[in-house]
């Protein structure tokens, strides 16, 4: 199988003329990788991924496959395998016939059909099942169908609308990683939709963190979780704290900043030329100590606050803290850190602080709309 | 498929005889327990009014009739031998089968794109359609058949005639009326809801993801449809085709008033027999084979809604 990259050129739908479920998305997926559609529920993910399979039409825009536009194809000359969050598998068909049900439309030989689909079921581990129908598997044995089904049809791309949704956690981490080691094996150009952040970092090369159908960020895992673009990236990927800051100096992309509250911050990393921004800190960079008086009193990228909830975690601790001024911070703390000092408590109060390099800013939006 | 929920449904009273305990116990877990009661009443009232009449009539076809009109013994057959002899009785029973037949073929076929507008349409065009269907249901059959003997009189002065020869389309006009394809036309219409109705609600269950699914995978819009959405909406095309065969089949009215001597049906035979002959055991005769085919074709419809294919559907 070829890969093929996959092209979204301000790509736009508009339903019933007034509502705008996509607005104007262009993407890139490059061939062979996994991209993750990432965002809230109602953000447009579904209808990108209809449009791109062709089940609706788009109002403007262009959807280029390997270098050819498709936006008119109708959808069964499309060649896409599709996966469904409810698995779609037709009820009055066996496991053999749901996948060989693409290779009859594709008019192959009996043979080939039965060649095939024996194949594909391998493939998911499913060559036992053939014969049942649909209703007597699990949930897992029918998304593994319904991956065959997609797969038996050699698509020139795949597109999964929040395929693991309805499995249990176990189970779903256990698909996650077989699916994409099955598109990465097949070098199969994938678009996956999920609200799952967790899924997306576990899968794909590529998210692309859509909001209110725009993209907010397209990026890597790494690049989106360590420099999120955006105040909205930053709380939906993983927790942030979130400072409004003002710039005080600046020496290169070394800079001063002041937050509202007044403490100081050390920015290592000052890539915007406004002055007012805000600063993110991933709650795990966040070090909590008992508050001690040899403590200097204003040194930058530090702070006093109370602990007004601990939450136990399995191997972290979740330390939720109020500052003087009333802002709240989380700080994660794994359990069995060494040299952290002591579990501070309830209603004590504690010294804060995180490295210089842990601050990460990002434009400061009018609408404080974090998640 | 709620046409069929009574015959399956268990009688009260059966459920609990299994368990051995006080009978207090049995009562109070039968009344509180179990909700089988509340069809007591209605039981009740069939048994009276239906079943009882009904058995009696039936039991009328195998005795005989003395000439002061006395019905009662010997118990004797040939009532149905005549009846199967006499091409004249015979004929009606072909004729009865022929129209329902088709009555129910075309209506299928008609009502599969009403029934899909209606559950797949947005919500406007989905109630004008739901009042299209249903609004006739609140004329009187009796009255729609004379509207029909207005529509499709034979003269070039019926309706339909008229308009046709007006538009050049025919030169002679039509003798529709008092022939099968009147009976066929006016069952139809009143039978039609009878047909999209559980249509509808078979085609309503079937995921549209389904559907997507079968296209994506390569399927253009009418192999979908004959490969996925017609399969999945057998069950109540099943139920459909079974209530209109059934309707068409113990039709009295329209074949009455539109239908014309050569397309009299089995109910308009009875009638003849018990009110006009005044031979109560061939009468009777002649509606028990009725009832017969009925239950016979209830039976071939439950057959097949109880094939595993079907019954993966309907879960
Ligand atoms: N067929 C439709 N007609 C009108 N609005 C729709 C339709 N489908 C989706 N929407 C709206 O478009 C928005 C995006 O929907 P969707 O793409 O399903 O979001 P997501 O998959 O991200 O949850 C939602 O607000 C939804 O209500
Ligand atoms: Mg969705």
């Amino acid at each position: 199988m070829e890969s093929v990259e996959v092209r979204l050129e301000h790509l736009t739908k508009e339903y019933n003329n007034s509502f705008v479920a996509v607005d104007n998305v262009t993407l890139t997926v490059g061939a062979g990788e996994l991209l993750a559609l990432l965002g809230p529920s109602g953000c447009g993910k579904t209808t990108c991924l209809r449009m791109i399979a062709g089940l609706v039409d788009p109002t403007s825009g262009e959807i280029v496959i390997g270098g050819k536009p498709i936006t008119k194809t109708p959808v069964h000359r499309r060649n896409m395998g599709m996966l469904f969050q409810n698995y779609a598998l037709f009820p009055h068909m066996t496991v053999a016939e749901n996948v060989a049900f693409g290779l009859e439309m594709r008019k192959f030989s009996r043979s080939e059909r039965e060649d095939k689909v024996r194949k594909a079921l391998d493939l998911v581990k499913l060559g036992h099942l053939a014969d049942r129908i649909p209703s007597q598997l699990s949930g897992g044995q029918q998304q593994r169908v319904a991956l065959a089904r997609a797969l038996v049809i050699e698509p020139s791309m795949l597109l999964l609308d929040e395929p693991l949704g309805a499995l249990d956690k176990s189970l779903r981490e256990q698909m996650q990683l077989e699916i994409r080691h099955l598109q990465q094996r097949l070098g199969l150009t994938t678009i996956m939709v999920t609200h799952d952040q967790d899924e997306a970092l576990t899968m794909a090369d590529q998210i692309a963190v859509m909001r209110a159908g725009q993209m907010e960020q397209i990026a890597s895992a790494t690049e989106i979780y360590q420099r999120p673009a955006t105040q909205f990236v930053a709380g939906f990927i993983g927790a942030s704290n979130f400072f409004e800051a003002e710039e005080v100096s600046r020496d290169g992309r070394r800079a001063q900043l002041v937050t509202t509250s007044g403490i100081p911050l050390d920015v290592t990393n000052m890539r915007l030329v406004t002055k007012r921004v805000m600063v993110t800190i991933r709650p795990e960079a966040i070090t909590v100590r008992p508050l001690g008086a040899e403590d200097p009193v204003a040194a930058p990228n530090t702070a006093v606050a109370v602990v007004e909830q601990v939450v136990y975690r399995g191997f972290m601790l979740h330390y939720y803290l109020r500052m003087d001024d009333g802002t709240e911070v989380i700080a994660y703390r794994q359990t069995q850190t060494e040299g952290w000092g002591p579990v501070s408590a309830v209603g004590d109060r504690v010294r804060i602080s995180w490295d210089a390099d842990s601050n990460h800013v990002v434009p400061l939006v009018a609408e404080a709309a974090a998640a | 498929m709620k046409v069929m929920d009574t015959e399956t449904g268990k009688i009260p009273g059966t459920a609990g005889a299994v368990t051995r305990d006080t009978p207090g116990g049995w009562l109070r877990r039968q009344v509180v327990g179990s909700p089988n009661w509340m069809i007591l009443p209605l039981l009740i009232f069939l048994t009276v009014f239906f079943f009882m009449p009904a058995i009696k009539l039936m039991l009328f076809s195998v005795m005989t009739q003395d000439p002061q009109g006395r019905i009662g013994t010997p118990l004797t057959l040939s009532h149905y031998v005549r009846f199967f002899q006499v091409s004249l009785y015979t004929d009606v029973l072909w004729t009865t089968i022929r129209i329902s037949i088709i009555t129910s073929v075309i209506a299928a076929i008609l009502a599969y794109p009403v029934a899909i507008v209606l559950v797949r349409g947005n919500i406007m065009v989905t109630r004008i359609v739901t009042l299209i269907i249903i609004a006739p249901l609140a004329v009187s059959v009796v009255v729609r058949a004379y509207g029909w003997q207005l529509i499709l009189g034979n003269g070039p002065t019926g309706l339909l005639n008229y308009v046709l020869l007006n538009l050049g389309l025919i030169s002679e006009p039509l003798a529709l009326l008092f022939s099968p394809v009147a009976v066929v036309v006016g069952s139809l219409h009143i039978f039609f809801p009878m047909m999209v109705l559980p249509l509808a609600s078979a085609l309503g269950k079937i995921d549209p993801n389904l559907e997507q699914a079968g296209r994506t995978l390569g399927a253009p819009a009418w192999k979908v449809f004959l490969r996925i959405t017609l399969p999945l909406s057998l069950p109540g095309l099943v139920a459909g085709v079974t209530l209109v065969f059934s309707l068409s089949a113990g039709a009295y009215v329209i074949p009455a008033l539109i239908g014309g001597p050569s397309s009299q049906m089995l109910g308009n035979m009875v009638e003849q027999q018990i009110i006009a002959v005044y031979d109560w055991p061939f009468g009777a005769t002649i509606a028990t084979i009725l009832v017969l085919i009925v239950l016979a074709i209830n039976a071939l419809s439950m057959r097949l809604l109880g094939g595993r294919r079907i019954r993966e559907i309907q879960k």
